[in-house]
């Protein structure tokens, strides 16, 4: 056969196809760019970084049946997202690198601007882990402490104690190379 | 709440609503200035985050539903082949059924063959094409965003300058193995079919062609081939080329 689709598909069952296709193209449209930051910022490699996205998206995909809430979209895929992740270090330990070998193309305006971020970039991929994740659950999809709690599922003080201690590392860092 | 308190809960969100953080600073200027220095950095800090998204990353996720089914198409059509019959419990009921499903495939594989052509042209997949989606494709009523069309377009380093038509389909397809892309667009004159299909195409599509039912124009396009097939009855065929102009390719 030359045509991509199965031709005794009954119509009712593309319907389906397609509902799900839509759902799906929803979710790319909407949420690929902040998945990809996030797990950016998790691996601190774009080549990574893009092949957990892929992977996740592909669950995503196969799983789809299983999101019932849209609201809960963002939370789902996060959750796919880490689990990915976890896998893929299971599978190997891949060399992270060093964040001033990566040449980031995230141009922004003003000269200033852009001076400080670098900077901030380089400290936002050295803060550890643990106070890396929730920070970026934060200025990436705009948890709030207790979203950010049920995501990590972790306890929101302990949340909220990370998430000072992630910023005021930041700050005192740049405060001192000023 | 002491200060200690205070302060961290302002680091942390300085965009707060909560009272107890506002009240506080209400009227205190050193208060204030504190604020609008944490908002500053908290602006920073998301800002930094924002780091780009990799061209293409969208198209190729886009792409995923159609590669599964293709996935699942082969890996289908292999399992076919072995009905593994294990447990005794089964009732004869499964059993009838998966022996008319395996009577059906085969009876339908038959057909299939059957009906192959050995050799089919670019020309003929096309309109294969839109024969098998006249039901489905023209059918839809979607209206797909200029940027969802574009990129799917970057793929074949294509680009649709600006909307002219309402696109209601755009999606992957495969000529032969060769994926493409196939569009429906209403345009001035009526629901027109789209391929962009890629340079090194096995089964060429000829510039001009039609069937009893269906008229086509192809054109190589710096990057890709574009294809557009209209029904004959419209007798547009004539205004195939002026669409040309809302598309650039460029490698």
């Amino acid at each position: 056969m030359t045509t991509s689709r199965n031709q005794n598909e009954t119509p009712s069952v593309s319907g389906d196809i397609k509902q799900k296709q839509v759902r799906y193209e929803r979710l790319v449209r909407e949420l690929h760019g902040d998945i990809y930051r996030y797990a950016y910022w998790l691996v601190k490699d774009k080549a990574v970084a893009e092949d957990i996205v892929q992977e996740t998206f592909l669950r995503a995909w196969k799983s789809l049946d299983s999101l019932k809430d849209e609201k809960a979209a963002k939370a789902w895929l996060i959750t796919i997202l880490r689990r990915e992740n976890a896998r893929r270090f299971e599978r190997k330990q891949f060399d992270l690198v060093d964040m001033d070998d990566v040449s980031l193309a995230d141009e922004q305006p003003g000269y200033e601007t852009q001076l400080e971020h670098n900077e901030l970039r380089g400290l936002m991929a050295n803060l550890s882990e643990e106070y890396r994740e929730p920070l970026m659950l934060q200025v990436i999809f705009g948890f709030n402490g207790e979203e950010i709690a049920n995501q990590l599922q972790l306890n929101k003080n302990t949340v909220m104690t990370r998430l000072f201690r992630a910023r005021n590392q930041l700050k005192d860092a740049l405060d001192k190379e000023i | 709440m002491n200060d200690a308190e205070f302060r961290q809960a302002l680091l942390v969100e300085p965009f707060t609503s909560d009272s107890t953080v506002t009240d506080k600073i209400e009227g205190n200027a050193e208060l204030e200035q504190l604020q609008s220095e944490y908002q500053a950095f908290d602006k920073n800090l998301r800002e930094t985050a924002q780091v780009d998204v990799p061209e293409g990353l969208m198209a190729s996720l886009m792409n995923i539903p159609l590669q599964q089914e293709t996935v699942d198409e082969s890996t289908s059509s292999q399992s076919e082949k072995v009905v593994p019959i294990t447990s005794r419990k089964r009732n004869n009921f499964v059993q009838l059924a998966l022996a008319a499903s395996v009577a059906f495939a085969l009876g339908l594989s038959f057909t299939m063959l059957q009906n192959q052509p050995v050799v089919e042209t670019g020309t003929e997949i096309a309109l294969a094409h839109v024969y098998h989606e006249a039901d489905y494709a023209m059918q839809l009523d979607g209206n797909v965003s200029l940027e969802d069309v574009n990129a799917k377009l970057a793929t074949f380093g294509g680009e649709l300058m600006a909307k002219f038509g309402r696109v209601t389909f755009a999606n992957y397809c495969f000529f032969e193995k060769q994926k493409s892309l196939h569009m429906v667009v209403e345009t001035d004159f009526g629901k027109v079919t789209m391929f962009i299909t890629p340079k090194d195409l096995d089964r060429a599509i000829d510039n001009s062609f039609s069937d009893d039912k269906y008229e086509g124009s192809s054109w190589s396009m710096q990057t890709a081939d574009l294809t557009i097939i209209s029904d004959k009855e419209m007798k547009v065929a004539d205004k195939h080329e002026k669409l040309l102009k809302h598309f650039r390719f460029s490698a």
